[in-house]
């Protein structure tokens, strides 16, 4: 090669830039960098620190570092943990499951029947996803509570004659708030699949003389279906781990995985156990969620 | 040609994306002050190529010289050239005047010299006035002026020019090649022009190389390619051309005797005009060598018949489709329509007869 | 086309849904507010009498406004830091051939759709085994992880939205990369950027999970809120205070998404 003896020459700053311009990908990387270190410091390996805590055991105030299973063989075993997992996997489905199909009518209007300000729809709709989700929850505490908007509000018309106690407490006031906290994160997706749907197709389809009813179960819903799922899973996947919403609306009745770990971190103390839980929280997320899309590959196999 | 002549000189230029090769083994020459073009399909390498000379992408192989100088590691800020970018790339958030001017805050010039260059700019440009204006208020012939004016106020050794015309609609850019072409000959810089569109790079151009995937097939002036294609990509690729098969058949003396079946008829080409040339050959004629007889006309020698299948109007020029064997390939025939009337009404089924001068035809290789 | 296409008719059912939609979406944060001008310690209907008094009460309290500065401190550093970080990295997703730019992509956004509750017990986790002592810095490096993504999300699609060749012309024309960041990548993506800032600014100011897991003794607002929760007597302070908190909240986040445009759309769309 002739070029290597004048590349030799170069002084050190162009061969850098030399190897910068010719490594589209370094550069690319570089620029990328300080954000996956900020990540990788803050998210990759507390994670592994995570992992590894989960298999050690609390004895008193310090840890045995022995590396077993007993809190996982705990987690599985003992009915507390699995009962409070089963149930925040439930409430999170029945949660997502109301969401989504209260979601999906609206995210159908703003696709096919608005036609001016649709910008203006959509950040009303997703805007208060992004203020104070403490706030949003207090507002179902205020509402449902045992002087309650609507407790008072019936007394004060004359139809109860004392308050009613299974408005907050329940499961019931967990799932109506948790739908409403996170409405905007089920929307978006579904709003985005149904507004790309082509309408001069369905133009089409209206022509060839299909009823509307019809056009909707063999068109619409079909080439929707993958922002219901990634909806679906947007909204599941965060509302099982909540914490917020069980602790000022839920109560014991209606307590979750989340509020489990939180104690294992705060009053119980059992650090590696509150790990485990973690970690088992998303594996159990994780099988839920692969079950799911196992499912929704079966129907549609099934539908053809 | 001598080193001083040369002002880009690309050697042994190879780049790959992974697997895909876009640009392979390109090597020649530009000379100073030269309109050249880098003719080709889209995906032939062609922007690529450019996009190389720019500094945009880096040679996964060889290397690129301008005015003498090794570019590898040249960032493009340090290159001596400047570009016009396919969609022109005016910046949005500049009037006119500062997008003309960007280049010049490293010159340091003092406002009114800077305004100076920039009114010169304008002029030149055929914009006076519009310094004010925003990048959105132009129209498509506006925003190539500018993006002229803006690569050209630096005095770059080179300009490269991506399809420049490309957005402009047709008659807008007939225009501006004749003035694109007038303002290379007075800036007196050496343009490089990407094009696709074969009638703009013959047009344009004082020099023209040829691209398909990725391999330089041709680098020649406009009526040495158009003449004398060096295969039948070229010939098919820059006008139109009609491709006969043939087969040698004897060589005597300086010439040699070749056999077109298509046209049951043989005829005799220089020999030295069939090197490279296996004994299978196309001869390759431009539509417009071919002249068109209603009766086998008595001067050439050679004169084919056939039936005429299609005709076409098209002002200026009148083109006929010609069908040599029943159910067999037809042969193109362009003729100016003044010559076209003066054979009279003639429609499709009616027999015609071809001739063509010898040294019509082009023999080349079938690859 | 003389026949209207049905799309195109008002369907009143459908405007109906849409109606009560926008009530049950609105209506229960409403009540915030309502309950704030309510001169009763309890929240209970009917409301006998209006007053700002809980308002007043709100100033007098130290701890209240300590906790807005710690709030505002922190919000504006995670603005700033995810922002610029999100500016380099969307820039380097938009523009660059990176091998293996799905999965960091998946990698970054994660944080959109994992449970908070995670990623503060992890950094706990790492911070103590650190020594570090919990404080405002602390909840802020958890805020970075929730914001970056919202950052990137916000700015990505701005990138994508200008021609390359816009970048290209200004090195072109002499400019280094530093130069032409600042002359011509700033003022056009500047709108992601303010964008993003708002954003980002209100996520950090209203976020708890965090701040729960990984605060000191310095408070920031929601943690003083969900102090006061315990405290029924409190709750019209904490009303006044969350009336002011939405309404700030909802103005900032309201900028943001109309200056961002697109950003909100494209956001769930590749998450």
């Amino acid at each position: 090669m002739e070029e290597s003896p004048s590349a030799a020459r170069m002084p050190l700053r162009n061969r850098l830039q030399g190897v910068l311009i010719r490594h589209e990908s370094l550069r690319g990387f570089l620029l990328l960098a300080p954000a996956l270190v900020i990540l990788g410091i803050t998210v990759a390996v507390p994670f592994l620190l995570m992992s590894a805590m989960s298999l050690w055991t609390q004895i008193g105030f310090d840890y045995a570092d022995d590396w077993s299973l007993r809190n996982y063989t705990a987690i599985l075993t003992e009915p507390l943990y699995t009962t409070l997992l089963l149930r925040s996997l439930t409430m999170a489905m029945v949660a997502t499951f109301v969401t989504v199909v209260l979601v999906y009518p609206m995210a159908y209007f703003l696709a096919f029947h608005v036609h001016s300000n649709k910008l203006i729809w959509l950040i009303i709709i997703t805007l208060p996803f992004w203020t104070s989700y403490l706030l949003r929850v207090f507002a179902w505490r205020v509402i449902l509570g045992y002087e309650g908007v609507i407790n008072s509000g019936l007394m004060e018309l004359g139809l109860i004659g004392e308050p009613l106690q299974f408005l907050l407490y329940s499961r019931v006031a967990v799932i109506i708030t948790l739908a409403h906290a996170w409405a905007a994160f089920a929307f978006l997706p579904i709003y985005v699949s149904l507004e790309k749907i082509d309408k001069s197709m369905l133009e089409a389809s209206a022509d060839l003389g299909e009823p509307p009813v019809m056009r909707f179960f063999r068109v619409i819903l079909p080439l929707s279906m993958p922002g219901v799922i990634a909806g679906t899973f947007l909204m599941f996947i965060p509302t099982v781990g909540d914490y917020v919403t069980p602790t000022l609306v839920g109560g014991p009745d209606a307590a979750m995985i989340g509020n489990l770990i939180q104690l294992q971190f705060g009053t119980i103390n059992n650090w590696p156990m509150g790990a485990a839980l973690a970690i088992t929280m998303i594996l159990s997320i994780t099988l839920v969620g692969l079950f799911f899309m196992a499912l929704m590959h079966g129907l549609r196999r099934w539908a053809r | 040609m001598t080193q001083h002549d040369t002002m880009i000189s690309i050697r042994n230029v190879g780049k790959r994306f992974g697997p895909v090769v876009a640009v392979e083994d390109a090597c020649f020459d530009i000379r100073r002050g030269e309109f050249f073009s880098i003719l080709g399909a889209s995906g032939s390498g062609k922007t690529t190529l450019l996009r190389i000379l720019a500094g945009f992408e880096a040679a996964t192989s060889g290397a690129v010289f301008i005015d003498g100088a090794q570019m590898d590691a040249v960032p493009p800020h340090q290159r001596p050239v400047n570009m016009v970018f396919q969609n022109y790339a005016i910046f949005p958030h500049l009037n006119v005047r500062d997008n003309i001017g960007f280049g010049l805050r490293k010159l340091k010039l003092d406002r009114a010299e800077r305004q100076k260059r920039i009114g010169a700019m304008l002029d030149l440009i055929k914009l006076p006035g519009f310094g004010d204006r925003h990048a959105d208020q132009l129209s498509g012939g506006q925003r190539q002026r500018v993006a002229l004016a803006r690569a050209l106020i630096l005095r770059p050794k080179v300009l490269l020019l991506d399809e420049p015309l490309g957005a402009l609609d047709k008659q807008l850019r007939e225009q501006m090649q004749i003035e694109l072409r007038a303002l290379q000959r007075s800036v007196g810089i050496t343009f490089v022009l990407v094009t696709h569109d074969q009638e703009e790079a013959l047009t344009l151009s004082d020099r023209i190389a040829v691209m398909a995937d990725g391999r330089v097939l041709q680098v020649d002036t406009p009526a040495g390619l158009y003449e004398r294609p060096c295969s039948r990509r070229v010939a098919g690729f820059v006008g139109n051309m009609n491709f006969l098969p043939a087969r040698v058949l004897s060589q005597a003396g300086g010439a040699t005797s070749i056999d077109i079946p298509g046209c049951g008829t043989t005829c005799s080409i220089a020999t030295k005009r069939l090197e490279h040339c296996s004994s299978d050959i196309s001869l390759a004629i431009r539509p417009e060598r071919i002249t068109l007889h209603r009766s086998r006309p008595a001067a050439p020698a050679i004169a084919v018949a056939g039936v005429l299948r299609d005709r076409m109007y098209l002002g200026e020029r009148t083109h006929f489709q010609i069908e040599l064997e029943p159910g067999g390939a037809t042969v193109a025939v362009s003729s100016s329509t003044m010559k076209a009337e003066a054979l009279g009404t003639i429609g499709p089924g009616a027999q015609v007869w071809l001739s063509w001068p010898e040294d019509a035809l082009i023999p080349l290789g079938n690859e | 086309m003389t026949e209207r296409f049905e799309f195109h008719k008002p369907n009143r059912a459908l405007q109906l849904y849409a109606g009560l939609f926008m009530a049950m979406l609105y209506v229960p944060i409403l009540f915030i507010p309502l309950f704030s001008f309510s001169d009763g310690l309890y929240i209970r209907f009917p409301i006998e009498s209006f007053t700002l008094r809980w308002y007043a009460e709100l100033f007098e309290r130290t701890a209240v406004l300590r906790a807005l500065e710690n709030s505002v401190r922190v919000a504006v550093s995670v603005a700033i830091v995810s922002t610029v970080l999100g500016v380099f990295a969307a820039k380097a997703l938009a523009r660059y051939r990176i091998p293996g730019r799905g999965p960091i992509l998946g990698f970054i956004l994660l944080p959109l759709v994992v449970p908070p509750i995670i990623f503060g017990v992890a950094l706990l986790l790492l911070v103590s085994a650190l020594k570090i002592p919990l404080s405002l810095y602390t909840i802020a490096a958890g805020h970075i992880i929730i914001c970056l993504p919202f950052a990137i999300a916000t700015l990505l699609p701005r990138f994508e939205g200008y021609d390359a060749a816009m970048e290209e012309a200004a090195a072109d024309l002499g400019e280094n990369g530093w130069w032409v960041f600042w002359r011509v990548t700033v003022p056009i993506i500047l709108p992601g950027i303010v964008a993003s800032l708002l954003l980002t600014f209100t996520v950090s100011f209203d976020e708890f999970v965090m701040a729960f897991f990984l605060g000191g003794t310095d408070l920031t607002l929601p943690l003083y809120i969900w102090g006061q929760l315990r405290i029924p007597r409190a709750f019209p302070v904490v009303l006044a205070l969350g009336t002011l908190i939405l309404l700030f909240s909802f103005a900032l986040v309201f900028i943001g998404l109309r200056i961002g445009r697109r950003g909100a759309i494209k956001l769930v769309d590749r998450g």
